[in-house]
This record gives structure tokens, C-alpha cells and sequence, in this order.
């Protein structure tokens, strides 16, 4: 073919075969051409800013084409999220449960002889000068009037009034409570009663003690049994201080109770019990 | 008939030194931006488009043979220095379909774009012959379907896509001169 037969063709042609064969035997030496080098290191610039580019670029379209999968991953964690949530609403239950009758049985280990009815108080009155525990059980539980309320700590208070299926306690730090109880380390005996002056402080008074009764800061205090509402030997509190009545010739003790009544929950009512004085 | 000859070999006066480094510095910008395309990742039919090859067969289309050639070797150069490593042949494929491109001119279809895009398709055929010899030549695992489905096709498909714009490229850039020419000559 004439073109072909060109003599511009066949020089052209020659200085490109030429040049493979310069270009490819540097390469097949391992020799870098230094032209070769400046082009390369021009050119890496433009190489950076696209792989750069091209990197943000599949992000980018990773980000639609993986969202349809990340909504449904999410989806899939919310439920997740929510079952979780009621289960740990259903153990935290479960715990104030297992924590409840655990002390329920402590109770009845301590006190093998008395039979007991566990209730929750549902609701708190507090008037000025009384305060009061509504508990959720009544007469068709066999509640009844004047059945001491006790937790593992120690003594609540008493029932005061009955429904059918709800009954009100009055905490022993009330005015109108009072308990025989007496001294665990002397065995002086007296008569703990609440007082308007230590509302809400959880204090009660140990009253009528002899002048030279032997009661001490840090005594123990439980209940005698005198007076048959309370069983003997529940824990009232400790004696925080001592005072002498000038007037009435005794010593009156402050008394604080090992109840803690802002934090009460769960109560146990004492159904029925064999009533014990200390004499005997 | 030699001023015919002359003219349609595009080797004519008009042809200005400032007219050569403008087409020099298009196909050099076009062959950074080729290996930009690289890094980038970006493929046509799963093969990266052989834009440079398509800008020298323009040329040689438009402004005649010799010119299709020479530019032909000049960025197949550049391309061997920018992105190939090894042997390669990309000197002469680039001066053979840049020369061809021009040189076939008024064989059998005249000077206008569908015969352009005949003449890009045989420069396509001609590349995927340089690229299975090379590959026979080097490649130690020689399927030749599997050569054939997933380079050479994907590869000349590619290629075929860029020819369209290269040509209306470099159709720009000839027109741009030509009319700065043709002012000159009538005194503007």
C-alpha cells in the first residue's frame, strides 16, 4: 500500500520503534529515565487530589446505597432497645422483689413463732401533726385494729383503722403511738411514745424511767410486750440522749428509730403473734 | 492537485508554531487528565477510556496524517513516561492510528463525522490488536475468552465512547484557529 511506501511514514514509524525500544530496555534495566521521574512526580498531585476525590466520592455513594441496610439496622436496634428496656424494667421488679422477700424471710427466721401479711403502702398522708401509712391490705385479709406493723429493721407503728381491702398505720413516732419497751443492756423497763416535736425527725421518747434508771447514749431499746399490742423483743431503736424530768422526778431518753420512714416500701403486718411481757 | 495534496495533508503555512504548541499542551493536559481519571477509579464498561488515543485520531483526522502522527508519537511518550511501566508499545499503536486516521481520509467516505467515527472504530480494532499481542507476549495465562470478555471488549467500548467528544474537542481548537486565520487574511 502506498501509504505505507511514505517516506514520512517509514521515518515516523522508525523513530517510534526507536523509542519503545529505548524506553523498554531502561525499564527492563531498572533504570528510572529522569524525564520519566518529572513526569511521575508532576503528575502525583493530580493522582492525590483523585484518589481523594474518588475516596469522598464512595462514601458518598456508599452512604445512599447503605442506608436502605442502616434503616433497617436501626429499625432492628430500636426494637432491640425497647425489649431490653422491659426486661430491665421486669429485673429491676424482680430485684425489689427477690429484695423484699428476702427480708420477709429474715423477719420469719427471726420470728418463727408470729405469722405475718406482707403489704405495700400505697400512700403516705402527713397533716400537721400526724402521719400516716395506707397500706393495701384489710379486713379480708384479716387485718385488724391494733396489729403491730414491723420491717426487718424494726418497729413501724400499729394499725389504726381498717377497710376491706386497705388499712392505715400510725408510725410509732406519732403522738398517739406508744409501745412498752425496755432497755436490751439494763433491763429498765418504760413506755416509748412519739411526740409532734419530733415529726419527721424519726425520734421517738423512752419515758417514765426512774430517776437512777440505768440507760446510757447508745442502748439498745425494744419492745416489752407490755400492753399486749406489741410482741417482745422487736428492735425500737438506740438511745441518743438522756435527760432528767426535774418535775416528775425520771429520766426521759430520746430514742431513735431504726426505721427509716421516708424510704418504706414494703411493710409487714404482724397477724398474729403470742404475746410476751419481759417478767415473764 | 500538489496544493491539494498539501492541503489535505494539513502541512500547510497556516500551520503556526503557537498552533502546534496549543495542540501539544491540549494533549498533554489530556493525558494528566487521563491519569487523574485513573485515580480516580472512574471506568467506562469496566475499563478505563482511552482518551488520549481518541484526541490523536482526531487529529490526525482533521488536520492531515502527518500531523496525526507526530502527535501520535509525542503522547504516546508522555503516556509511557506518565503511566505505563515496563515494555510498552504505545508510541508506535499512537503514531499508526493518528497516521491512519489522516492518511485514509477521502478513501471511500469523505471528510465529516460519521466517517470520522469509522475510521476511530478501525484505530480501536487496530489498539485491541496491540493490547492481545501484548498480553500473548507477557501474559504466563493465556485465555483468550476470558481476554476477549473482559478487557478487549470492555476496553474498546470504552474507548469508542471517548472518540465522540475528542473529535468535537479538537474540531473546536481547529476552528478556533482556522477563524483567527481566515480574519487575518481578509485584514481583520
Amino acid at each position: 500500500m502506498k501509504i505505507f511506501k511514505n517516506k514520512f511514514f517509514i521515518i515516523t514509524l522508525s523513530i517510534a520503534v526507536f523509542l519503545v525500544i529505548l524506553t523498554s530496555t531502561l525499564a527492563l534495566m531498572g533504570q528510572t529515565d529522569p524525564i520519566k521521574n518529572v513526569f511521575n512526580t508532576a503528575t502525583m498531585g493530580f493522582r492525590y487530589v483523585g484518589i481523594k476525590i474518588s475516596e469522598a466520592a464512595e462514601g458518598f455513594s456508599k452512604y445512599f446505597q447503605s442506608i436502605d441496610e442502616l434503616e433497617q439496622r436501626n429499625k432492628e436496634l430500636e426494637s432491640e432497645i425497647e425489649r431490653l428496656e422491659r426486661d430491665l424494667v421486669d429485673a429491676q421488679a424482680a430485684k425489689d422483689e427477690n429484695a423484699r422477700l428476702r427480708e420477709y424471710i429474715d423477719v420469719k427466721k427471726a420470728y418463727p413463732d408470729f405469722k405475718f401479711a406482707d403489704a405495700l403502702i400505697v400512700g403516705t398522708q402527713s397533716e400537721n401533726h400526724t402521719t400516716f401509712f395506707t397500706l393495701d391490705r384489710g379486713s379480708s385479709d384479716g387485718i385488724k385494729v391494733g396489729m403491730p406493723v414491723i420491717v426487718t429493721s424494726g418497729v413501724v407503728g400499729s394499725v389504726c383503722e381498717v377497710g376491706y381491702n386497705w388499712c392505715r398505720v400510725r408510725a410509732l413516732t406519732e403522738s398517739l403511738s406508744s409501745a412498752g419497751a425496755y432497755v436490751s443492756r439494763s433491763g429498765e423497763t418504760g413506755i416509748v411514745s412519739g411526740d409532734i416535736s419530733f415529726k419527721d425527725t424519726g425520734k421517738c421518747m423512752l419515758e417514765y424511767l426512774s430517776e437512777n434508771a440505768d440507760v446510757e447514749i447508745g442502748d439498745l431499746v425494744y419492745t416489752s410486750g407490755q400492753g399486749s399490742v406489741y410482741p417482745r423483743g422487736l428492735y425500737i431503736g438506740k438511745i441518743s440522749s438522756v435527760e432528767i424530768d426535774g418535775y416528775l422526778r425520771t429520766k426521759v431518753a430520746v430514742v431513735d428509730c431504726a426505721v427509716d420512714f421516708e424510704s418504706l416500701k414494703y411493710v409487714m403486718i404482724i397477724t398474729d403473734f403470742e404475746a410476751q411481757s419481759v417478767s415473764d | 492537485m500538489l496544493k491539494s495534496r498539501v492541503e489535505k495533508s494539513g502541512f500547510s503555512k497556516n500551520m503556526s508554531v503557537k498552533k502546534i504548541v496549543v495542540y501539544s499542551v491540549f494533549l498533554t493536559v489530556l493525558i494528566i487528565f487521563t491519569s487523574f481519571i485513573q485515580a480516580l477509579g472512574v471506568t467506562l464498561f469496566g475499563a478505563i477510556p482511552a482518551v488520549t488515543l481518541a484526541a490523536v485520531c482526531a487529529i490526525g483526522f482533521i488536520l492531515g496524517e502527518r500531523f496525526g502522527a507526530i502527535f501520535g508519537i509525542f503522547s504516546g511518550i508522555i503516556l509511557d513516561y506518565v503511566s505505563s511501566e515496563g515494555i510498552s508499545f504505545t508510541p508506535i499503536l499512537y503514531m499508526l492510528c493518528g497516521y491512519l486516521c489522516g492518511a485514509a481520509v477521502g478513501w471511500f467516505l469523505s471528510k465529516n463525522f460519521p466517517s470520522f467515527l469509522v475510521y476511530g472504530a478501525i484505530a480501536g480494532v487496530i489498539r485491541e490488536i496491540f493490547t492481545l499481542t501484548y498480553i500473548g507476549l507477557f501474559s504466563r495465562n493465556f485465555a483468550f475468552s476470558d481476554i476477549i470478555l473482559k478487557i478487549l471488549i470492555p476496553e474498546y467500548f470504552a474507548y469508542i465512547v471517548c472518540i465522540i467528544p475528542a473529535y468535537f474537542a479538537v474540531l473546536g481548537i481547529y476552528l478556533l484557529f482556522k477563524g483567527k486565520d481566515s480574519r487575518s487574511r481578509s485584514g481583520y
